[in-house]
């Protein structure tokens, strides 16, 4: 057992702590009284020697660090816990000393600042949550710091509780860093999905662009022919020396060269070449908008055009079960957003409605449904709907939707995670709102609201 | 005139392959229509050879198109002609279509494949054979080869060399997996002979896949022709290859030279399968008077069927789209001297090799060994040679 000594001035210290005269001041200054009164009798010494036992006890076996300090933030008693924290073998070598003999710099000096302005004040320092380096470990605290007032009313220092939270921190960190990953698999995921149907989508406009081409091109030297024989024909007509063999053989030549054909379909030919060249590079148009790299803050951006690059990167997956129409507000006004994860949830929810839709029109096939996105200024918000006729969700299925791998789809059709990153990216990223109204047999409308002036962030703790 | 039908959802397509196959109206009758349903219409009314689909429609895709022309009108050619990109959807044409060809597809590509099927259509007289051998999926292999392929696939390390002889040793797996390894939709720049590269190629999730799906795996039933041995045949076949490919060494011939040589040795005989399983009852009697009247079998199938084993198993190769070289090897393996190879070839090294392993097996088979083409071997130079080749297949017992 460790000998506690007692010494007076401490002791009186530790004995008369005086809250601010504010907090129920006409109790405290009672019970200061009865103390008062206590001290200087033998007895009193025995009370104060059990009450400074208790104290010690307390201070030994709490996992949490205790430290007092003085007026200049030195430390006058910390505990064992304190201790090993600091790298102390003894507690009592702790005193006198102060962060700065432990603590990097940045860290010390922080402190000091935060303790000298609670000693100046008063006011008391709640559940802070601080990183503290020593050497060779990080720990992350929830400190409390509160005044002790002397018995003229003057602070005289503080005392400061500590509580290791590392563990839950890191936890809290490795599930935000969890969640970042899932987003991001989710993002792969339906990129990879994307690309094999981009792939499709250029693949069949290049088919018939080449086949045309190269019909033209396979077609010209007949053509070339008939009108060489005619610049023929013309000098000799000019020479008034056209003779029938001439005229014979340019009409022999016609008539091989499929000219009737080739008049109707070498202009179509190439019209259709041209649409087709359209819209291999509209998609490519669209690929490189909706693939935003989506920077480090929101920007101004113009979600109609976004959403008609989304519908048309994602057209391989609705096109063979649906009809897509887009009702955009002309005059929506530009909203503050993260572009690519705006994008993402406009592609999780319109291939959400394909794959309802595929449901309905598997069990009715040679139908299509329709999907519809709409977007509307509501006040400070703009509001985007897409709408399916699709299956609907069943009742029991719907406070389920926007859990992480939650999902009615067959293996390999989805990881149950695009709603869930519509919630994350629309409420948590944007401020802003997500909800459904749905209806068996019917169909799904999902509702997201932006928010055109979303607060400005709240600061969390570091990092 | 060639009936051909090309079906596909986006009618510009349809405009560009009709321009671009302009010039052949005179020798095809070709055909466009817009989706499955249509396609299946147009061939209630009217026989076609030749169809030539895209995958994705809506309503009804390539896929089920497919299977349903198999069904009702086995002995139409089925092409696909799709620009999907995920090996996934490969799969899932493994049964139904002959061939794959990818979006964008070169104009002589397309014309070609469709060329090739016409002249494999002529290769083949008996009209029932050609049904028979349009109407296969895939070729039955021995329980125990499906057992050690399954059980190696299931380690937690599978070994791709013990799957690739596994594949090598079966003539049913190699020639599935070899029709799907050399499909333009692979897009390789030349066509894989070697069973280990194209399983090494492929990949094991895709021979995984391959492996249990039913589609590829239906397993050899022994009691419906009794007469025949897929045992013994599978290894006639393998020593047949082994052989090929030593002789192709033995006459310094390249690498893709040895791989074609095993390759079409393995396959040589894949008629017989098609044969055994598709017509048992016929093909017991093919090999009893084979026996009984010391007959070899190929003579013996031509009188009864006016084809033999040999043009069944080329047809099928080459409406699975495999190396011409391989499927030459096999439609002339009896006859070498068709070939216009005038010195020494894969047919003439499969030829040599079958015969030369038949001496040596013809304990099982009791039938007689088909006659070295000697007058070609004198032809080409190459009839001083068998002796050493005789000798190099009595180099290796362990094969028999």
């Amino acid at each position: 057992m460790e000998k506690i000594q007692v010494i007076d001035d401490e002791a009186s210290r530790l004995t008369l702590p005086k809250v601010p005269p504010r907090q129920e001041a006409g109790q405290q200054a009672a019970t200061a009284k009865v103390q008062k009164e206590l001290i200087g009798t033998a007895e009193n010494r025995l009370w104060l020697m059990h009450e400074n036992n208790l104290l010690q006890v307390l201070m030994d076996n709490l996992p949490d660090f205790i430290y007092f300090k003085d007026v200049h933030s030195r430390f006058t008693r910390i505990n064992k816990a304190h201790a090993r924290h600091l790298g102390l073998q003894q507690p009592e070598a702790a005193i006198g000393k102060s962060d700065a003999d432990f603590f990097p710099m940045r860290l010390a000096r922080q402190k000091l600042v935060d303790e000298q302005c609670l000693l100046a004040t008063g006011k008391p320092i709640l559940g802070l949550i601080e990183k503290s380096d020593t050497a060779g470990e990080t720990k992350w605290l929830s400190s409390t710091k509160v005044p002790i007032y002397a018995a003229d009313g003057k602070i005289s220092g503080l005392v400061g509780i500590s509580r290791d939270i590392t563990a839950a921190k890191e936890a809290e960190m490795e599930r935000q860093a969890m969640e970042a990953q899932l987003r991001q698999a989710q993002k792969l995921e339906s990129i990879g999905q994307l690309a094999a149907g981009i792939a499709h989508e250029i693949n069949t406009p290049t088919q018939y662009v080449g086949d045309n081409t190269r019909f033209v091109k396979d077609s010209f030297p007949a053509i070339m022919q008939v009108l060489k024989s005619h610049e023929d024909l013309l000098a000799a007509v000019k020479n008034q020396a056209v003779t029938p063999e001439l005229i014979a053989r340019s009409e022999v030549l016609i008539k091989e060269s499929d000219l009737e054909y080739l008049y109707v379909q070498i202009p179509t030919a190439l019209g259709e070449t041209l649409e087709g060249v359209e819209r291999v590079s509209k998609i490519v148009r669209a690929m490189k908008e909706f693939s935003h790299p989506g920077g480090k803050g929101k920007s101004l951006a113009d979600l109609n055009k976004a959403i008609e690059s989304t519908a048309t990167v994602a057209r391989n997956e609705w096109k063979y079960v649906a009809d897509l129409k887009l009702e955009l507000e002309p005059e929506l006004p530009l909203v503050p957003c993260f572009l690519g994860e705006f994008n993402q949830c406009v592609l999780n929810l319109i291939v959400n409605a394909a794959h309802a839709i595929g449901d309905v029109v598997k069990k009715n096939p040679g139908t299509k449904g329709l999907i519809t996105v709409q977007t509307r200024r509501d006040g400070d918000h703009v509001e985007v709907r897409v709408t399916d006729t699709g299956t609907g969700i069943p009742e029991s299925v719907r406070p389920k939707i926007f859990e992480p791998f939650f999902t009615t789809k067959d293996v390999g059709q989805g990881t149950g995670q695009g709603l869930t990153v519509v919630y994350a990216n629309v409420v948590k990223k944007h401020g802003g709102t997500v909800t459904f109204e749905t209806e068996l047999g019917r169909g799904t409308t999902f509702i997201l609201r932006l928010p055109l002036h979303p607060p400005p962030p709240a600061k969390g703790g570091e990092g | 005139m060639k009936t051909l039908l090309f079906v596909d959802d986006d009618p510009k397509v349809l405009q560009g392959l009709q321009r671009q196959l302009r010039t052949m109206r005179n020798e095809w009758n070709m055909n466009f229509v817009e989706g499955g349903p249509q396609a299946l219409a147009f061939m209630a009314r009217q026989p076609v050879d030749v169809i030539v689909t895209d995958m994705m429609m809506p309503g009804m895709d390539g896929s089920q198109l497919l299977s349903e022309v198999s069904r009702r009108h086995p002995q139409t050619v089925r092409i696909v002609l799709s620009g999907q990109a995920e090996r996934e959807a490969v799969l899932r044409l493994v049964g139904p279509a002959h061939q794959y060809l990818s979006k964008p597809c070169e104009a002589d590509e397309l014309r070609n494949a469709i060329i090739r099927t016409f002249s494999l259509c002529d290769l083949l007289g008996n009209e029932h054979l050609k049904n028979l051998t349009a109407r296969i999926k895939s070729l039955p292999t021995l329980p125990s080869a499906q057992t050690r392929l399954t059980g190696e696939l299931q380690k937690d390390a599978p070994s791709l060399e013990r799957i690739s002889e596994i594949v090598a040793r079966d003539i049913g797996l190699t020639a599935k997996i070899m029709q799907l390894v050399n499909s333009a939709f692979f897009g390789l720049p030349r066509q894989i002979s070697d069973p280990q590269e194209a399983v090494a190629y492929l990949g094991l999730t895709t021979v995984r896949a391959l492996a249990l799906s039913a589609e590829i795996f239906s397993q050899f039933d022994p009691r419906l022709c009794q007469l025949f041995s897929l045992d013994i045949l599978e290894r006639h076949s393998w020593a047949t290859g082994l052989l090929a490919r030593r002789m192709a060494h033995l006459e310094r011939q390249n690498n893709q030279m040895m791989d074609q040589c095993f390759l079409a040795g393995l396959l040589h005989d894949v008629g017989q399968l098609v044969l055994a399983t598709g017509l048992h009852e016929e093909y017991s009697q093919v090999i009893l008077q084979a026996r009984q009247k010391k007959q070899p079998v190929c003579q013996v199938e031509q009188e009864l069927f006016g084809a033999s084993h040999a043009d069944v198993g080329a047809y099928l190769l080459g409406l699975w789209g495999l190396p011409n070289v391989i499927v030459e090897a096999v439609a002339w393996h009896h006859q070498p001297s068709r070939s216009v190879a005038a010195q020494f070839s894969q047919v003439m090294a499969v030829h040599v090799a079958d015969v030369l392993i038949h001496e040596r097996q013809q304990v099982y088979t009791e039938a007689p060994p088909p006659g070295l083409a000697m007058a070609y071997l004198e032809k080409t130079g190459l009839a001083g040679r068998i002796e050493t080749w005789r000798a190099a297949s009595l180099e290796n017992d362990e094969v028999y």
